[in-house]
């Protein structure tokens, strides 16, 4: 016991005079040369959270993207060989009455095919101008307090509750807007607000008038055409009123989760008539397998830039010890401890890293990620946002610093393990 | 308190060893002033280098209070170093980074005692070697003559039972010199134990007993009348 109280008092003398020593090291040091070497550890730590953070964010832009416009938090979807979801009804009366939920929005959906330009058709052997869609029924009310769809009609307006005769269509329906795809799919030539399309599903043929064009990165709003429900009972023979689709929508901070209103609903028997899923469920495969590479490749970045961080640190050290070898060889001479000299400089280091980190994570919470939220990087297939989650940046900022204390430490034990004497005559 | 035994050291390189101390036999009693002299080269100061626990020589004893320092590790060498020796280097050696009390202060921090008490006595070191007034100042700011103070200061804050100066005014002019001698002649009335190397004759006689080296031998040893 006595053993053990004598180190632990040797140790926080240790400690105590390394950062003693250390303070005033950094102190006499210059100043310009702290400023670099405090940048290059800001730039460090943010190469290693800001780097995989905007390549997960490409994805988590999409993700998001995906919740606000299309699924809510919870969607419910036919299930494999069925039509519709059975008991559309009795599930939305049930979800409506869910504390915490905000807005419901059910869509009917059938594939059909959409015509244009068809009284210009004078050669009749002509290829008509169709493109395949899933013809969606939607309350335009309800859809747009769920998905907000209309903030994204970019070209004329957006369905009136009680309307007939008009449809919106996704911008990728649109060759002007498609042809970046080349011919992945069939679009339509030179449609515009005002137009009227043939609008086919089954058997059953309706002409509307387009209404408005959506443009979204989120493919169920910019691939799909929209009426309202009250038309698409028209246009297709339903026997029943059960809809494909029931988005789910929570309340502005309200404390219910998504998996706790899943539970709720599979405990009450509905998964048996639709599948339900979270949104972040429904993201789709192809987003979560490009979430998991560019987490990988964002972790690769990431080692390297610890790698470059810890060498940046040993070699500052390494020279700030070779160029004070003789001052460490006389701290020898007159009783200061190796290991005490070893702390001031572990110390050191880790001032550089502790300044630098927190520098970087200033600028990154206070700077980049609010500005990426304000202007997301545009790309094809989402708006990329910086994703820095507390706990994830935490650990790196640890990481930082654990690799810096070894950083630190190995060339600094290397220069005081020097013979004292050799030190002191600089031989 | 210092008894040195068959000391042997030889610089060895590749192809060539180089032998610079031969044989030493000395005995240093506690309160004495010793001096080592001898032509540049002779081994004055690698033998100092030797008893002050700085290196290790290639054979031989040396028993410091009872104690064969060439069986301590390094850990031991050091403690031993910060308890009961102090340093005085030719070219001051001062923590260039630290001030003169911070300077001073250091050893006795590195004892256990706190930072404020070590100021105190660090100052009071500094005042009784007549650099009060530069108590803060870095070592660039002082004359050659006050870095060597504050070199004592340091060397002594810690009450050293033995004192090892290496051509403590050889960088000095003459009246700094002296002074410097004299606080040595002061250290040495209160009982302090002092080796010191040097070449000069005229503050030779301070010392109680002159070891004079030539090829690494002791070829000579005279004691001061008082």
């Amino acid at each position: 016991m006595e053993k053990v109280k004598g180190n632990l008092k040797n140790w926080s003398k240790n400690i105590y005079v390394g950062w003693f020593l250390a303070k005033k090291q950094v102190k006499g040091s210059n100043k310009s040369t702290t400023f670099l070497i405090i940048f290059i550890m800001m730039l460090t730590f943010l190469n290693l959270v800001a780097v995989s953070g905007i390549l997960v964010g490409l994805i988590e832009g999409g993700s998001r993207a995906n919740q606000r416009q299309y699924t809510g938090d919870i969607i419910i979807t036919t299930l494999v060989g069925n039509n519709d979801i059975e008991h559309t009804n009795e599930i939305e009366n049930t979800i409506k009455n869910m504390p915490g939920v905000s807005n419901i929005s059910s869509r009917y959906i059938k594939g059909g095919q959409i015509e244009a330009n068809y009284k210009t058709r004078r050669d009749f052997s002509e290829v008509k101008d169709v493109a395949g869609t899933q013809i969606t029924g939607i309350s335009p009310s309800d859809e747009d307090a769920l998905s907000g769809i209309s903030e994204f009609v970019t070209e004329g307006s957006y369905l009136n509750e009680g309307e007939s005769g008009y449809i919106i269509m996704g911008k990728n329906l649109l060759h002007r807007y498609s042809e970046a795809f080349g011919d992945v799919f069939a679009s339509l030539e030179g449609v515009y607000p005002g137009d009227e399309v043939k609008v086919t599903v089954g058997n059953n043929t309706k002409t509307f008038i387009v209404k408005g064009i959506t443009d979204s990165k989120v493919n169920e709003v910019s691939l799909r055409a929209f009426i309202t429900k009250e038309d698409f009972l028209r246009l297709v023979d339903k026997p029943n009123l059960n809809t494909s689709e029931i988005a789910v929508k929570f309340k502005e901070g309200s404390n219910i989760t998504q998996e706790s209103v899943k539970n709720n609903l599979v405990n009450l028997g509905f998964s048996k008539d639709g599948k339900i899923q979270t949104a972040t469920e429904a993201i789709p495969e192809f987003l979560n397998q490009i979430r998991i590479a560019f987490g990988l490749l964002g972790n690769v970045i990431g080692f390297i830039g610890i790698v470059v961080a810890s060498i940046t640190i040993f070699i500052v050290i390494f020279i700030n010890a070779v160029t004070r070898r003789k001052y460490i060889g006389i701290m020898k001479g007159i009783g200061i401890s190796e290991r005490v000299i070893e702390i001031s400089y572990v110390m050191q280091s880790l001032f550089y890293a502790l300044i630098g980190g927190t520098l970087g994570l200033i600028i990154l919470y206070g700077l980049l990620v609010p500005f990426f939220n304000a202007h997301p990087l545009n790309f094809p297939f989402s708006d990329g946002i910086l994703v820095a989650p507390v706990g994830e940046t935490a650990f790196k900022f640890f990481l930082l610093m654990l690799v810096t204390l070894f950083a630190g430490y190995i060339p600094a034990r290397k220069i005081v393990k020097q013979n004292t004497l050799d030190s002191i005559l600089g031989r | 308190m210092i008894s040195i035994k068959n000391l042997h050291k030889t610089y060895t390189t590749k192809d060539l060893e180089t032998p610079v101390l031969r044989d030493i036999n000395l005995e240093i009693k506690e309160g004495e002033f010793i001096g080592i002299m001898g032509k540049s080269g002779a081994g004055k100061s690698t033998l100092m280098y030797q008893i002050g626990l700085l290196d290790h020589p290639t054979s031989g004893e040396i028993i410091l209070n009872n104690v064969n320092t060439e069986k301590l590790d390094t850990e031991e060498r050091t403690k031993m170093r910060l308890d009961e020796l102090g340093y005085v280097f030719q070219d001051y050696a001062l923590i260039p980074e630290l001030t003169a009390v911070e300077n001073v202060m250091i050893p006795l921090m590195m004892k256990g005692i706190d930072i404020d008490k070590s100021r105190t006595i660090g100052e009071k070191m500094l005042k009784r070697i007549g650099l009060s007034h530069r108590v803060d100042n870095k070592p660039s700011q002082l004359s050659g003559g006050e870095q060597q103070r504050v070199s004592i200061a340091r060397a002594t804050a810690h009450n050293p039972k033995i004192l090892f100066a290496d051509e403590p005014t050889a960088n000095l002019d003459t009246a700094s010199g002296l002074s410097i001698i004299e606080l040595f002649k002061d250290l040495h009335k209160e009982g302090q134990t002092i080796v010191m190397v040097t070449h000069e004759e005229e503050y030779a006689k301070y010392c109680d007993r002159i070891v004079y080296l030539e090829d690494g031998k002791i070829v000579k040893e005279i004691r001061n009348k008082k």
